[in-house]
This record gives structure tokens, sequence and C-alpha cells, in this order.
């Protein structure tokens, strides 16, 4: 049992083996002491136990409501029980990409980028990453790779019939082959015309021109475009090779469409420790500026460099803004103008608290392939870089190649990677808090290999409940917002 | 105190009156005018066919 307490003085207890969150009170920390060591107690020891402290007929409701869980119950030796007889036959692995995976078909139409952001995964300070580089790709590789996709989403459909096939073109800056990105539209539409198909642009906004802009509103295009705030700060983020800003000639680019009503736009935004996060939440309110859909961290991940710039007082400092700022939305939230679109402070905290009380699967397991942690199975999307390898995602780097548009996915390695990943994943079974963990591939992947655990996840837990504090701080001040799973606001 | 039912405990509003229906125990609860307004006011009431 994890305890953890709200800023008004409230404890709340979260229950990893079963996936609740309960209020914590003596009379049920006591009963899960007396009951922890997996002897079977009878209810009538317990209550001579405990009645001198407690009131019998408390301490019986609450031996009772944890019997009944007890029936759900599935601790770490029944998990790895799971996995240790899993040997990830390629069939069984084929059946369940066919099931829940082949969600998206995400195409590297080139490595190529006019601009040099620092904070680039591409950039060089990701020792384990591609740089980038001139190479395109070209469109017979595009073709094998739709139609290996749509082979998969046509003979998948006895599985999921309703599953409707996603086009997603990124890079590198994927307007630079903008002919490519044209030519496979026009083969998708010629070729599976029965389908709906949602498509979905990845880009930095600086080629994005009324006439192209045109071009994907009329094709129902989600586009996400790279926006990290006000000038100054988007132009220290994000800039071309010569070093100069950025921002005045993506803006130039989405003021004339952001108010299209056929326009689907959204701000991707990246910010690191020198950043102005009231700056960055006052800025994306305004109605000029595409709602923000991603706020990330530049991602910390093993082998990068991009942190070395910053002193010891600046990620201090960042640490304490953001504790001041999330201490701002909490308390003003109920106060706030009403605003027809979520805020960045929505996306980065308001959303954080919702997913972190309502995403644990509660008494439901992870798939017994992979019992800990939060990723996919392999084939979840089917990433090809532009030599027409297959990749777990677009964030992974390229030493994790799960096929090729010639000889399909290749199930024997997906099976490999899969049992590799789960042998590093030697914290979790002792870890309280496996259900809600969100870390994946992308986090424990180091060059060719994964990082265990043990060596990865060390503040994890410190970290979750510090956040589920103030979730629950959240949730205790505008319950239905996190119950009814709202968007805020 | 923060209130939510229990996972398994799933809310069905009815026109008037509610129930809870507990999928571990398989018990439904029945919910009088006064205790399915309470309810409603906090939980999601899952869709009837």
């Amino acid at each position: 049992m994890l305890k953890f307490e709200t800023s008004t003085g409230n404890t709340y207890a979260w229950i990893n083996d079963i996936g609740i969150f309960i209020p914590a009170n003596p009379i049920l920390s006591a009963i899960l002491r007396e009951t922890s060591d997996q002897n079977q107690i009878s209810k009538t020891n317990i209550i001579k136990k405990l009645k001198k402290d407690f009131d019998e007929k408390e301490i019986e409701y609450y031996y009772d409501l944890m019997k009944k869980y007890e029936r759900v119950r599935n601790g770490p030796e029944e998990r790895f029980k799971c996995i240790t007889n899993q040997n990830y036959k390629d069939s069984i692995l084929k059946k369940t990409i066919l099931r829940n995976g082949i969600a998206q078909l995400i195409l590297d139409v080139t490595e190529d980028c006019n601009f040099r952001c620092g904070y680039c995964i591409f950039s060089g300070d990701y020792i384990y990453y591609r740089n980038h580089s001139k190479r395109y790709m070209d469109i017979g590789i595009a073709k094998k790779a739709i139609d290996y996709y749509f082979s998969l989403i046509i003979e998948g459909k006895r599985y999921n019939p309703l599953r409707q096939p996603t086009i997603s073109f990124y890079g590198g800056e994927p307007l630079l082959n903008f002919k490519l990105i044209k030519e496979c539209v026009e083969y998708i539409e010629e070729k599976y015309k029965e389908y709906k198909i949602n498509y979905n642009l990845t880009t930095n906004g600086s080629l994005l021109n009324r006439e192209k802009a045109e071009w994907f509103m009329d094709r129902n295009c989600h586009i996400l475009i790279s926006i990290c705030g006000p000038k100054e700060e988007h132009d220290r983020l994000r800039y071309y090779r010569n070093r100069k800003g950025t921002y005045e000639d993506i803006m130039k680019n989405v003021r004339p469409i952001i108010d299209d009503p056929r326009s689907k736009l959204g701000s991707s935004v990246v910010y690191d420790f020198k950043t102005d996060l009231f700056e960055l939440d006052e800025f994306f309110n305004r109605q000029d500026v595409p709602a923000p859909i991603l706020a990330n961290l530049v991602a910390e991940l093993d082998g990068c460099r991009y942190f070395e710039q910053f002193s010891e007082t600046d990620k201090l400092r960042f640490k304490e803004q953001i504790l001041c700022a999330q201490r701002c939305y909490i308390n003003n939230f109920n106060n706030r103008e009403e605003n027809k679109r979520g805020s960045f402070f929505d996306l980065i905290f308001g959303s954080a608290f919702i997913a972190a009380i309502n995403d644990p699967g509660s008494l439901t397991l992870n798939d017994p392939m992979i019992p800990y942690s939060g990723t996919c199975i392999p084939g979840k999307k089917l990433f090809v870089d532009v030599d027409g390898n297959f990749h777990i995602c677009e964030r992974i780097n390229r030493n994790f190649s799960i096929g090729d548009v010639s000889k399909g996915l290749d199930f024997t390695k997906i099976g490999k990677i899969l049992e590799d990943y789960v042998q590093h994943l030697d914290k979790c079974p002792t870890c309280s808090m496996t259900r809600m963990c969100n870390r994946c591939f992308v986090n424990l992947s180091a060059d060719k290999d994964f990082i265990c655990t043990s060596k990865s996840c060390r503040n994890q837990e410190l970290n979750e409940i510090k956040l589920l504090s103030d979730a629950f701080t959240f949730a205790e001040m505008n319950p239905k917002i996190v119950e009814k799973n709202l968007e805020v606001p | 105190m923060y209130f939510r039912l229990n996972p398994e405990c799933h809310f069905i509003k009815g026109e008037v009156r509610g129930a809870i229906f507990d999928l571990i125990d398989s018990k439904v609860y029945s919910l009088d005018q006064k205790e399915t307004k309470i309810i409603a006011s906090y939980a999601v009431s899952h869709k009837y066919i």
C-alpha cells in the first residue's frame, strides 16, 4: 500500500496489486499489515487481534472489502508466471498485432531538415540517434510500405473490423519532400478508395505555404506544428542553420489558415530549464496561435548531451518554477476566465492529474507478454525509415528494427526485443506503481540494448507520489472534471 | 475527501432512480432518488442499451 497526502491533509492509498485508490485509514492499514505475510488469517482472528483498537463492525467491513479484491488480485509472482510461460511465438505476436496494433503507418519521408534546433534528437547531441542527412524516401519504398500496411489492415479485419487506417508524414521536415507526400496520397486515394483515411503531418511550419495548407486541409489532415512559445523563446529553441530564428516565417504561414473552418492545427511545444512557463501559458491562450496538443520537456534520454549546458541553479530554478506554476494552476482553476480551448497549463498539469487518477489500469493487467511498464507491443505503430526498414516508433533510435517493406514485419525479431526488454524490468516486481507506469522502449533504450529499471527508475516512485498528491488535491477541488474525465477546461 | 466509485462498481442512471452494479460480487444496489442524485453529481452513468 502506497500512502500519499493531499495539501488539505487527507490521506489516500494506492493498492497496486489490485489497482485501486482508497481513502487510507488506520483500520485498513492494520488489516493489510496483518494479512501482508501471505498467511491466511481468518476474519475472527483479525477481529480478535484488532478489536481493542477499532470498532468490530468496521474491521469486518474492511476485511470483507479486501477479501473481495483478493479474488481479482494478481501479485508479482503471478505476473512473472505469465511471462515465463510465454515464449513470444510468431503466431501469437501476429495475432496480437493484428488485433491491437497497426494503428498508424508513419512514413519518414526525409532525414533532411531546414532547421537546426539544438534540442532535436537528430541534432547530434543524442549519440544513439541519427544526424540530419540529405536522404529522402523514394516512391517505390513508400508504395511498398503503404501496400504492406493495408494488407495488415485487411488481414486484421476479422479481429478489429472498425479500425481506420491512419497515415502520418514525419521527418526531418516532411514538407521538404512534399512531392512524395502528394504521390503517396494520390496512390492511396486511387488504390484504397473504399477506406476513410486519417492523415497526420508533423511539420516545423516554415514551408507550409497557402497552397500546401489548402491541399492538406482538403484532405482533412491533422497538422501538428512545432511552436515553442513567443518569438524570443521560440527563436532560442528553433532556428535555421545560420542560427536565425524561425518564428516569423512560421507564424506568417499559420495566421492565414488558423481561422479556416477546415483547418485542424495544433501546436507541439517543447521547453527546457530556461523556459518561462507562465509566459508560455499566456502565449498559448492567444487565439491566433494553434492550441497546444503536445507539450514536453526536452527529451532526457540515455546518451543525450543537451542538458550539459544547464547549471544546477538552472535546474533548481526550473523545479521551483514548476512547483509555483502548479500551485497557481490548482488554486486558480475555478476562478479562471472561460476559455473555449485547453491552455498550456491544462495540458501539462490538468491532463496529467486526470491521467494519474483515471489511467492506471484498474483491476486489469498488462498484456502477459509485457507484465510491467507502459510500453506497447512493437507493431502498435509502423514507422518506416527512408530505406524502408520498420521501427517500433518514431521516437526510438534506429537500432531496434522490426522488419522491412520487402519482407514485412519480422515477428522473431519482435519476440527477441520483447524478451530482452522484459529481462531488463528487474525492479518492477517490487515497485508499488507498476500499473501507472508510462515508461516504454524509448525511455529504457540505450544504444542497441535496454537499461535495467533498477538503474533508470531510481526516483520514479518519489515523483509519482508527488504527482498523486497534487492530482488528488486537484480532484478534491474539481471532482466532476476528474471523475467525468472531461477535457480541461 | 475525493469520492469515487471503485472500479468494479458501475453506476447506471435511470429516468428517476439509479443502481450500482458490483461486477466482482455480482450484486446490484438499488438507489432511491436522493441517493441517485448524490451519486450522479460525481459519477459517470454508463449507458444502457
